[in-house]
């Protein structure tokens, strides 16, 4: 089964965010969400050594995705390709799935009151096409493909040519969503836009810490009540119950 | 992850909060008849143990909470906020306390309900009180060496003693259970809940 | 059992409990519970919230192909089962809601409080009082219909909240939640209810009631004595041709425990105010208190007269700091809350009056000269020691705070030495 993966050469990248307006178009992404942004770090450094990069960003299908888990329904999964996908049918819009991913890159739909983000263009994959982003980038910046397979461009860049993830000290989820650079980009990504902790919110803590141990514990409770109770009906004989 | 408790508030919900937990305060403290002087100082004369009995079954209550909730990790303790020991001042503090106490019969906070309801000796008390915290403000720069005397931090009984938490409070409700039972005795009853339940219509 | 009952003889026959049309709602509700639970026990996947086993789980979602699919029955059997109670109450409301629903479902008197103690206590052996008389239900069956009454609109609403997405993120996921914990309270009640319908002796006849929608006239007689007394009367007066008249409404116990005289125990009291404190803990993190609240109200007025003296005063410049409002605190709201909680009880009990707590011995005057006083010497030691009663014994002594303590101890020696001093004022 194949394994995909993007890379992103920051080198080639001119944030024209051409990739951005192919993927909104592609997908009616509504206006003010995007699944894939251009974000340009600045000026960092004193004069005259100054760097900057674009963090072109979008969600990175990790190996240990931490939106999987916090889903109540399961419609977060991942496919056998390795692609992280919601299935919209199954999304009731609580959001708890927003708020676990360390890159931002879920976004409740307003239309639809569920949630999105990139799929990788899975279904221009199954017509045998390259993510929209990737033919788009007028850089050329942008390779997709399958990492278990030894002849791709990413396979190449991943094993050998210093493509890297953007990740943390804290935060080690496995993107896979590499960046390559000749000049330090990917780090200076890396040290500008770090990957925040997962979150749960204070209504899913409140699920799993409060309200489930108290539902179990009440339902036990009831349970062995009705056993003492019916035990002690046993014992009794049922004559003495009626007056 | 956190603990859900303490929750961190806005400014309107912390406002909201604040009446909302003082009304419940009140509302508890003239239940339990807090807002009479002769109830409160019948204490003294040990003639009715309702004092010792509210405040220290809502110590309990309050402190074996506290304790199973930051054993499930529900609260975190070292974000409650413990009052800072000074032992000499609070000693002196106490007896003073005790004596406007017995003179004035309320504390501060019972004499706000039982103003609420219209008890004027409660309205002199309370001005009293005002009195007395300005003229404490006057004296305080001349006896500010003795007010920080004493000074242990906030320091807890369990951890004066090197016991876990949970132990103390433990030990608390066990020492409150046997006070219960000393004041039961003292009243000359055993009808637990029948005696001041009131008239059953 | 009474002699008042002992006078008829047992009676036979069967006499009617429930029309056909809630015999039907019965049991379309019954088959709606078993279906949603099944199907909402397998929706909920995630390893944080998932208390089905996995193979539960998988097993369901076989069964209806999809996950998507067993999201959409879960959904149109709820939609049903609230359309189906929308028209029950729409078209029950008038002939319904008063005379049934709130006076023979959910009011509980005196005798159900009894019959659940001794219900209970008869369950465990531990009892052989006989049982107070009951209504048209039993106490365990009224206790089931409140909790029903209140669980069924909160788990309708926050199922529509899902199902259409109504309002934010925040508001989706917390449905989700209260969703999940009313079903389980109703779940707990439910067990109780199957168990005394399906397995309990006594309640066989009641059982069978939902089927054929009669009972035993014997069976009302021993079981819902009062109910079968009204049931008489009717048919008597029926029978004379006069007409039917309202039995008056039992007066709600809890009302009657805000409105009586008498001051609440101890130990009831000291429950709520130490319930009230844990919430205070947990929702701002530190306690209750009072003293507190009065000092700055005191330093709010001088910063408004004097604010020079104020921000300059070595005690006082602690609360008045420019940029800092100095009303901004806890304590100073909470008081607001405590004057309003204490008249509303006050109010409540009738014991709105304006007079003077005092000894015999002394005369009002005397006594207002002396609680100036006493307020004077406890305002010092209220600040000396950092705290009131309130905000360092109670407060301070929950946290198990070592000053707390200290200041517990002092506080009742003074009073206690004092009272024996003074005693003329109080005695």
């Amino acid at each position: 089964m194949a394994r995909y993966a993007m890379v992103t050469d920051l080198t080639r990248c001119v944030g024209c965010q051409a990739c951005t307006a192919a993927c909104n178009a592609e997908w009616d992404v509504p206006p003010g969400q995007a699944r894939t942004r251009v974000l340009p770090t600045g000026a960092v450094g004193k004069f005259p050594h100054l760097r900057s990069a674009f963090y072109v960003a979008q969600c990175n299908h990790c190996d240990d995705a931490p939106c999987l888990s916090p889903c109540p329904s399961g419609a977060t999964f991942r496919a056998e390709n390795g692609i992280v996908k919601i299935d919209r049918n199954l999304c009731i819009g609580c959001g708890f799935c927003v708020q676990a991913c360390p890159y931002e890159a879920r976004y409740l739909n307003p239309a639809t009151k569920k949630v999105d983000k990139c799929d990788f263009c899975s279904a221009r994959l199954e017509r045998g096409r390259q993510p929209a982003c990737v033919t788009t980038c007028t850089g050329h910046a942008k390779y997709f493909g399958d990492l278990e397979d030894p002849g791709s461009d990413v396979y190449r860049l991943v094993y050998s040519g210093g493509a890297q993830r953007i990740e943390s000290d804290d935060v080690k989820v496995g993107p896979n969503v590499y960046y390559a650079g000749r000049r330090g980009e990917p780090e200076l990504v890396a040290q500008m836009f770090p990957p925040r902790q997962p979150q749960l919110p204070s209504s899913g803590q409140w699920w799993s810490k409060v309200v489930k141990p108290l539902a179990l514990a009440m339902v036990g409770a009831t349970f062995a009540g009705q056993a003492i109770a019916f035990f002690t009906q046993l014992r009794k004989g049922e004559g003495q119950f009626d007056e | 992850m956190n603990s859900l408790f303490p929750l961190t508030l806005s400014t309107g919900a912390f406002i909201v909060a604040a009446l909302t937990l003082g009304f419940f305060f009140g509302f508890w403290l003239e239940r339990a008849g807090f807002s009479s002087s002769l109830k409160l100082t019948a204490q003294f004369f040990f003639k009715d143990w309702g004092v010792l009995k509210v405040m220290f079954s809502a110590i309990v209550v309050a402190c074996l909470g506290l304790a199973w909730l930051s054993l499930l990790g529900i609260v975190d303790m070292s974000q409650i906020y413990v009052p800072d020991a000074y032992i000499w001042p609070q000693l002196l503090g106490g007896l003073l306390l005790g004596t406007g106490f017995i003179l004035g019969g309320y504390c501060p906070g019972t004499a706000v309900v039982a103003g609420a309801i219209g008890k004027l000796d409660a309205l002199f008390f309370l001005g009293g009180i005002f009195a007395g915290i300005f003229g404490f403000a006057i004296i305080e720069p001349s006896i500010h060496n003795f007010n920080v005397s004493g000074a242990l931090g906030p320091l807890t009984l369990p951890q004066w003693l090197n016991i876990s938490h949970g132990a103390g409070a433990f030990a608390l409700a066990v020492i409150a259970l046997g006070a219960f039972w000393a004041a039961e005795m003292s009243e000359g009853k055993w009808q637990l809940f029948k005696k001041t339940y009131g008239k059953e219509q | 059992m009474s002699s008042a009952v002992q006078m008829h003889s047992t009676p036979t026959g069967m006499i009617k409990k429930h029309h056909v049309a809630i015999i039907l709602l019965h049991w379309f509700n019954a088959i709606t519970w078993l279906l949603e639970l099944t199907t909402g026990a397998a929706l909920i996947q995630s390893e944080h919230f998932r208390f089905a086993p996995l193979w539960f789980v998988t097993m369901i979602t076989e069964v209806f192909g999809s996950r998507a699919n067993l999201l959409r029955f879960h959904i149109a059997a709820g939609l049903t089962w609230i359309t189906v109670f929308a028209v029950y109450g729409i078209f029950g409301w008038q002939t319904y809601f008063h005379q049934e629903v709130l006076e023979r479902e959910v009011a509980l008197d005196r005798d159900d409080f009894n019959w659940l103690r001794i219900r209970l206590l008869r369950i465990l052996g531990r009892s052989n009082e006989p049982l107070p008389p009951q209504g048209i239900y039993n106490a365990g069956q009224k206790m089931f219909a409140v909790m029903v009454y209140i669980m069924f609109p909160i788990i309708m609403v926050t199922g529509l909240i899902m199902a259409f997405h109504w309002g934010s993120m925040t508001v989706v996921g917390w449905a989700v939640v209260i969703h999940f914990a009313t079903v389980a309270v109703v779940v707990s009640g439910l067990m109780v209810h199957v168990y005394m319908g399906a397995v309990f002796p006594e309640e066989k006849p009641a059982f069978f009631s939902m089927i054929t929608g009669m009972v035993p006239e014997e069976f009302a007689y021993k079981h819902h004595h009062k109910w079968w007394k009204e049931v008489k009367m009717l048919e008597e007066l029926h029978a004379a041709g006069q007409p039917e008249p309202r039995p008056a409404p039992a007066p709600s116990r809890l009302l009657t425990a805000l409105r009586m005289k008498e001051y609440w125990p101890g130990y009831w009291a000291g429950l709520g105010l130490g319930l009230t404190l844990l919430a205070t803990f947990l929702i701002v993190g530190q306690g209750l208190g009072a003293s507190g609240g009065f000092t700055r109200y005191l330093a709010f007025i001088l910063s408004l007269v004097a604010p020079g003296y104020a921000s300059a005063h070595p005690y006082w410049s602690n609360y008045v700091q420019p940029g800092q409002p100095v009303l901004m605190d806890f304590l100073v709201f909470e008081l607001i809350g405590v004057a309003l909680g204490g008249l509303l009880s006050g109010w409540l009990a009738g014991r709105l009056k304006w007079t003077t707590d005092k000894g015999p011995r002394i005369s009002p005057k005397t006594r207002w000269m002396l609680a100036f006083l006493g307020g004077a010497i406890s305002g010092v030691g209220a600040r000396m020691a950092r705290g009131c009663t309130s905000g360092l014994a109670l407060s301070g002594g929950s946290v198990l705070s070592a000053g707390a303590f200290v200041f517990m101890l002092a506080v009742f020696a003074a009073g206690f030495v004092g009272a024996f001093f003074l005693r003329r004022i109080w005695l």
